[in-house]
C-alpha cells in the first residue's frame, strides 16, 4: 500500500466528501455551543477536502484556515473554498502564532495524530476562551483497548481512547470541557469499509476489536482556562 | 428489582465480613491475612498487617488481653491460635521490614491531648499523621504513662522505649512535667475552657486519676459520660478515652480493668471523631462496626480435625521461626464459600455472592456491560442448591433470573444464547407434537397426563406406556393426554412473553378439555406449573405410581447398589422424592445416597439451559456429578439421564426400570440424538393420534420427504454443532428446487445456503440414488447482503 | 486484502446455477444492525456468495459474538 490512508481514492466516492461518522450535524451542534461571533478566527486541523470549512463557516463572516498534511487533498481543498487560506502541516507542528485563535476544529483527527502533541498545539494557537470542538472514535469499554492497539496502524479505530483518557490529556493540557455528547449512534451510518478499502485492514478483525472495545464516537467543546 | 431491594440482598451474603478474632478484636486486627503471611514466612508483611491496626505492636503482643483468643474457632477444635506468640514472632523476624510512617502535610489547627497514656498516645500518633498540630501533656518526666508500671518481665523496657520511638518520625510536641489544673491562668475559667480557646480540640486520657476531672458530666457510675459512638464528652470539642472513662469518681477505689488495647480502641475512635470534628463533617455518619462486635460470618468446620497447638504459651513466650510458621499454618482462614463449595459455576468465576450481584447490577444499570457478566448471568442452572447451603439464604439464581428477564427487556439479551432451546420449545408446542385429547370415549378430561416435552423425545415408547398405566388405574374418569412444552426454557431464558403465549395456548386446551387434573411425569414441568399456575392442580406421575402401581416389581437384590440422582427441579418436593424410592424399594433395588441429595441435590447443567449458554462450566457440572460415585444412577428427569449418559455415565431413567425389556442394559444405551428427539416426539404424535384416536397427522412439508445418508462422522459434528436434520434437508430441498447450488468440478460435490429463520445453514453433499450424502454442515448468524 | 480466507482453495467451485465460475467480489454482510462488505467468492450473474467453514466458524463468529455482547 503505497497512498496513504486519506488520499484512498475510495474517499472520492463517500456522500459529502465527507470522510467521518456523524456528518454535519455534530459540526454545528458544537458551533451553536460556541457561538462564534463574525471575524472569528477559525481553523480546521486536518481539514481535508475543505467539506467543513465550506459549508459550517459559510455566512458567518469568520476568518476560517484549513491546516492538513496531504497536499494533495489541500489541492481539492483549495478548489472547494476559495475564500479560506489552506497550508500543510502537521497538527503536532503547526505553523500558528500562538493565543491567536478563537476556535480550532478538530474533526476525526486527533486519533490519528499523536494526540497529547496536537492538543498541546490546539491549546497553545488558541486565546484564552478560545473553543477546541472535536468529535472523534472513543472506546467505551477499556478493556477492549489493548486488542485495538494490535490492529494494522493508521486506523482512527485503532489508536481510539477511553473518555477517562481523553479528558485527562485536555485536562493536562490546559483545556476544560464545557460540552460532551455521546453520539455513538453516528457510527452505526458510517460504513467503515471505505476504511477498511483503505486502510488494507480486514474488515472482521477491525469489527472484532470494535465491538470488544464497544467503539463509540464524542463530540465535545473545550475551552482553553485562563491562566490562574 | 431495585437498588435498594440488590443492596439488600447483597448484604445478605456473608463472605466479607470479618471473622471472630477479627471482630472481637476492638482495633480490628486483620489476624488471618497477619497469620497467612506468617505461614509463607514474610514476617515483614504480617508486622505490617498489624501495625496497621495497632500503633504500637511490641507493646500490644506483650500484654494485650486477646479478645481475639478467645473468639478463635480453633477453641473448639484443639485450642485457639496462639495470636500473641505470633504477634511477638513478627517483631522478632520482621522488624527490619517495618514500613516507615507517613504523615500528611502540616494543616493549621492544633489539638491538646492530656496524658501521654497509651491512649493519648494513640490519639496523637493517628492526628500528627493526618497533618494535624498535636501537643501532649504529662505530669510526669516521661511519655508512656501507666505502662511503665507493668512488670519489666511482661512489658521489657527495650520493647516499651523502642515502641514510643515512633514518635522521633511524627510531629508531636510533648509538654513533660506539666500538669494541667486550676493553678496558672487568670482563674475565673476552668482549664478546660482556657484548653479550648488556645487549642481546636482536646483530648482527655488522664488515666485512672480522678481528682481534677473538670466540669463534664458524668454518667450513673460517677464515670465520665462520652457518646459512645463519638467518645466526645458533654462539651463540644472535648473527647475522652481509655482508663479515665472506666474510673468512677464516686467509687475510686473500685477494681480497675484495664485493657491497653481497649485504650488504644478508644484512642482511635475518638481520633476518628476529632479528625471530622476539626474539618466540620459528621462525627457520626458511617462508622459501624468500630470497637468489638459480633461477626456475622459462618464458617463450616465440620471438616476440619481437631489440634492442638505444637508449643502452648504464656505472654512471656517467643516461638522460633519454625514453630511461628507451624502454628499459623494451623489457623482456619475462616470464610464462608457455603455456595462455592458445593457449585462448579460459583466456583469458576472465583469470586462469592456478594461480588457477583455487584457485578450483575452492574451489567443492568450502566450500559457498558461487560462480556463477562452477561455470560454469568446466562450460566447459571436456576437450581436453588446455593440458597440451601447458605446461611442467610442468597439465591443467586434468583438474582440472575431476575436480570435475565431485564437484559431481554432492555434487548441486550445475545440471541444466541438460548436460540436453541427457543427453537425446540417451539417446536414441540408446533404441529407435529403439539396434542391436546380426552381420553378415547370421553367428552371431558378429570386426569391430562403431561408427560412433557423431553421424556417424549428420549423414550417416547415409555410414554405410551405410562398413559395406559394410567388410563387403566382411572378407566372410568377419562385421563386425557396432553403433549406439549410447559415452558420453561422460555422462562430460564428470560423471555417472559414466550412464557405467556405458551401458557395461554395451554390455558385454552386446559378449559376445553374441562380442567382436569395435571399428571406430570416430568419435575421441571412440574415446578413451572407450581410456580405459575397455581390455580390449577398437579400431581406427580411418580406418586401415582407408588401409591396404583404394582406393590412389588421384581427383584433386583442381586444387582449392585444403584445411586438415586433428584433432578433439582425436585429438591423440596420430599413426597415425590420419596415416591420415587419407594418405587425402587419395591423393586429390591439397593439405594445409594449421593452425597448431595434430596435438598441438597445438584443439577446436572440442563437447568437454566446452562449447557447452551457456557459449554465448559456444563461440562465441569456434570463432570463433578458423575465422579460422586461408581455405582450406575437411576433418575428420573430425561434430561438428567441424557446428559449423564452423553459424557459415558451408566444411568438408568426410572422407567427403564419399570417398562424396560428385562435383558437390555439400559444404563448402556446411548443419548439420544437432537435430530432424533424432534423425530421421536413427531413419531409419537403420529402414533397416538391414528391408534387412539384414528386421527392422521397434517400434510408433511416438502422438505420432509427429502432422504439423507449422514456418515458417522459427520453426524457428530452436526449434533455438535446443534444442526438439526430437518435443517439439512430444508437446504437441500431449497437448492433443488430453485438450482441455487454450487458445483466443485473437482469432486463433484454440491454446495448451498438456506436461511429458514434467523440463522444461515450451508450444506456440502452429492445426490445418491434418490437421497443426498451429506459431507458438511455448518452454520452462521450474519446475514448475506444488507439485512432487515 | 482478502486475508481473512484462502479463496485460491476454492478455485474448483462453480456457480451451478448459471454454470460459470465463481469470482472474487463485494458482499454485504450484516449482523444486529451493522454491515461490512468484504470479498469473497461470488457469481457474477446470480449473486450466489460461497463462504467457506473455517469463516463462517471462525472469524464470523467471532464477530458475532463481539456484536452480541452489548
Amino acid at each position: 500500500m503505497t497512498v496513504p490512508l486519506y488520499e484512498h481514492p475510495a474517499w472520492q466516492q463517500t456522500p459529502d466528501r465527507v470522510m467521518r461518522p456523524g456528518g454535519r450535524e455534530i459540526t454545528d451542534c458544537a458551533l451553536a455551543v460556541c457561538d462564534l461571533p463574525p471575524g472569528a478566527r477559525v481553523l480546521d486541523m486536518g481539514c481535508g477536502m475543505g467539506a467543513t470549512l465550506g459549508r459550517a463557516a459559510a455566512g458567518k463572516k469568520w476568518r476560517t484556515f484549513g491546516i492538513d498534511i496531504s497536499a494533495l487533498l489541500l489541492r481539492q481543498a483549495r478548489r472547494n473554498c476559495p475564500g479560506s487560506f489552506f497550508a500543510q502541516a502537521r497538527g503536532e507542528y503547526l505553523p500558528v502564532a500562538s493565543e491567536s485563535l478563537d476556535a480550532v476544529l478538530a474533526e476525526c483527527t486527533l486519533s490519528i495524530m499523536e494526540t497529547e502533541l496536537a492538543l498541546r498545539e490546539c491549546a497553545r494557537m488558541l486565546k484564552c476562551g478560545g473553543y477546541l470542538i472535536a468529535n472523534d472514535v472513543y472506546a467505551r469499554r477499556e478493556s477492549g483497548i489493548e486488542a485495538l492497539r494490535k490492529l494494522p496502524p493508521g486506523t482512527c479505530i485503532g489508536s481510539a481512547m477511553s473518555q477517562g483518557q481523553i479528558l485527562e490529556l485536555l485536562d493536562r493540557s490546559g483545556l476544560q470541557v464545557i460540552w460532551w455528547q455521546d453520539c455513538s449512534e453516528k457510527l452505526k451510518e458510517f460504513s467503515i469499509c471505505t476504511l477498511t478499502t483503505a486502510a488494507a485492514v480486514d474488515p472482521f478483525d477491525l469489527y472484532i476489536a470494535a465491538a470488544r472495545a464497544k467503539m463509540g464516537y464524542y463530540a465535545l467543546v473545550a475551552q482553553k482556562q485562563y491562566p490562574k | 428489582m431495585d437498588q435498594k431491594e440488590l443492596r439488600e440482598q447483597e448484604n445478605r451474603c456473608i463472605q466479607e465480613q470479618a471473622p471472630a478474632c477479627t471482630a472481637a478484636c476492638p482495633v480490628h486486627v486483620d489476624v488471618r491475612a497477619m497469620i497467612a503471611k506468617i505461614a509463607e514466612g514474610d514476617f515483614a508483611a504480617a508486622l505490617n498487617l498489624y501495625r496497621k491496626a495497632v500503633p504500637f505492636p511490641g507493646i500490644i503482643s506483650h500484654i494485650c488481653d486477646q479478645p481475639c483468643q478467645a473468639a478463635c474457632l480453633r477453641k473448639d477444635l484443639g485450642g485457639p491460635i496462639e495470636i500473641a506468640a505470633l504477634e511477638r514472632a513478627c517483631l522478632d523476624f520482621g522488624s527490619q521490614g517495618l514500613e516507615p510512617v507517613k504523615a500528611l502535610p502540616r494543616k493549621a489547627k492544633k489539638v491538646a491531648v492530656i496524658g501521654a497514656g497509651i491512649s493519648g498516645l494513640t490519639v496523637a500518633f493517628d492526628l500528627a499523621r493526618k497533618g494535624w498540630g498535636v501537643v501532649v501533656y504529662d505530669a510526669s518526666d516521661r511519655i508512656g504513662g501507666g505502662l511503665w508500671k507493668t512488670p519489666p518481665d511482661l512489658l521489657p523496657r527495650d520493647v516499651l522505649v523502642n515502641d514510643l520511638r515512633v514518635f522521633d518520625e511524627l510531629n508531636v510536641e510533648f509538654r513533660l512535667n506539666t500538669t494541667v489544673g486550676r493553678k496558672g491562668g487568670n482563674g475565673h475559667s476552668t482549664f478546660l475552657a482556657r484548653l479550648c480557646e488556645e487549642y481546636d480540640a482536646v483530648y482527655l486520657s488522664t488515666g485512672p486519676n480522678v481528682s481534677e476531672l473538670p466540669d463534664l458530666e458524668l454518667d450513673e457510675y460517677g464515670k465520665v459520660a462520652v457518646d459512645p459512638q463519638t467518645f466526645q464528652t458533654s462539651q463540644s470539642g472535648v473527647f475522652a478515652g481509655g482508663d479515665v472513662l472506666r474510673v468512677s469518681v464516686n467509687y475510686p477505689d473500685e477494681e480497675l480493668k484495664h485493657s491497653a488495647v481497649l485504650s488504644i480502641s478508644d484512642g482511635r475512635r475518638a481520633a476518628v471523631s476529632i479528625d471530622r470534628y476539626l474539618q466540620r463533617v459528621s462525627l457520626t455518619a458511617s462508622r459501624a462496626n468500630e470497637g468489638p462486635y459480633e461477626t456475622r460470618l459462618y464458617t463450616n468446620t465440620s471438616g476440619i480435625e481437631p489440634c492442638p497447638p505444637l508449643v502452648t504459651t504464656d505472654l512471656t513466650t517467643h516461638y522460633s521461626r519454625e514453630v511461628a510458621e507451624t502454628e499459623a499454618a494451623r489457623c482456619i482462614q475462616c470464610e464462608c464459600l457455603e455456595c462455592v463449595k458445593v457449585c462448579e459455576y460459583l466456583a469458576h468465576y472465583k469470586g462469592y455472592p456478594k461480588k457477583y450481584m455487584r457485578e450483575v447490577y452492574n451489567n443492568l444499570s450502566i450500559v457498558m456491560g461487560t462480556r463477562h457478566a452477561n455470560q454469568f448471568i446466562n450460566t447459571c442452572a436456576l437450581c436453588g442448591l446455593c440458597a440451601e447451603v447458605c446461611p442467610t439464604d442468597v439465591d443467586m439464581g434468583v438474582i440472575c433470573h431476575n436480570a435475565r428477564e431485564q437484559m431481554v427487556e432492555q434487548k441486550r439479551m445475545p440471541p444466541s444464547a438460548h436460540d436453541f432451546a427457543l427453537r425446540d420449545m417451539a417446536f414441540s408446542n408446533g404441529e407435529k407434537f403439539a396434542l391436546s385429547r380426552n381420553a378415547p370415549g370421553f367428552e371431558t378430561s378429570t386426569y391430562v397426563f403431561f408427560p412433557g416435552c423431553q421424556l417424549s423425545a428420549s423414550s417416547p415408547g415409555y410414554v405410551e406406556k405410562a398413559y395406559q398405566f394410567l388410563r387403566d388405574v382411572f378407566p372410568d374418569e377419562g385421563v386425557g393426554l396432553m403433549l406439549r412444552c410447559c415452558g420453561a426454557p422460555a422462562d430460564w431464558a428470560g423471555r417472559k412473553d414466550l412464557y405467556t403465549a405458551s401458557q395461554a395456548e395451554f390455558y385454552t386446551a386446559y378449559e376445553q378439555m374441562g380442567r382436569p387434573k395435571l399428571v406430570l411425569a416430568c419435575s421441571s414441568c412440574y415446578q413451572s406449573f407450581k410456580t405459575h399456575a397455581p390455580d390449577i392442580e398437579i400431581l406427580s406421575f411418580w406418586e401415582l405410581f407408588d401409591q396404583y402401581g404394582p406393590q412389588q416389581l421384581g427383584d433386583r437384590k442381586s444387582h449392585a447398589p444403584v445411586a438415586v440422582h433428584d433432578p433439582c427441579s425436585t429438591r423440596y418436593e420430599a413426597r415425590i422424592q420419596d415416591a420415587v424410592r419407594n418405587i425402587l424399594k419395591k423393586m429390591g433395588c439397593v439405594i445409594e445416597e449421593l452425597p448431595l441429595s434430596r435438598e441438597k441435590t445438584e443439577c446436572c447443567s440442563y437447568g437454566g439451559l446452562m449447557w447452551l449458554a457456557n459449554r465448559p462450566v456444563a461440562e465441569k457440572v456434570v463432570q463433578r456429578r458423575i465422579a460422586e460415585s461408581k455405582q450406575d444412577y437411576v433418575t428420573y428427569c430425561a434430561m438428567c439421564r441424557d446428559f449423564f449418559a452423553r459424557r459415558g455415565k451408566r444411568t438408568l431413567h426410572l422407567l427403564d426400570l419399570i417398562y424396560g425389556a428385562p435383558g437390555d442394559d439400559a444404563a448402556a444405551a446411548p443419548p439420544v440424538g437432537f435430530s432424533q428427539r424432534h423425530e421421536n416426539r413427531a413419531r409419537l404424535k403420529a402414533k397416538l393420534l391414528s391408534e387412539l384416536w384414528s386421527e392422521t397427522m397434517p400434510d408433511q412439508q416438502a422438505f420432509e420427504s427429502i432422504r439423507l445418508i449422514i456418515p458417522e462422522p459427520v453426524q457428530q459434528i452436526i449434533e455438535d454443532r446443534l444442526i438439526l436434520v430437518e435443517d439439512v434437508q430444508k437446504v437441500i430441498e431449497y437448492a433443488e428446487r430453485t438450482g441455487k447450488r454450487m458445483y466443485n468440478t473437482a469432486n463433484g460435490h454440491f454446495l448451498a445456503y438456506y436461511k429458514p429463520n434467523t440463522v444461515t445453514y450451508w450444506v456440502e453433499y452429492t445426490p445418491q440414488e434418490g437421497a443426498f450424502l451429506i459431507h458438511k454442515a455448518y452454520s452462521h448468524r450474519m446475514e448475506i447482503g444488507l439485512g432487515g | 486484502m482478502s486475508q481473512y480466507v484462502d479463496l485460491s482453495a476454492y478455485e474448483n467451485w462453480t456457480c451451478a446455477n448459471c454454470g460459470q465460475p465463481l469470482q472474487p467480489g463485494k458482499v454485504d454482510i450484516s449482523y444486529m444492525g451493522n454491515s461490512f462488505q468484504v470479498e469473497l467468492l461470488r457469481c457474477p450473474n446470480c449473486g450466489l456468495v460461497l463462504i467457506p467453514e473455517e469463516l463462517a466458524l471462525g472469524k464470523m463468529a467471532e464477530v458475532e459474538k463481539a456484536l452480541e455482547d452489548k
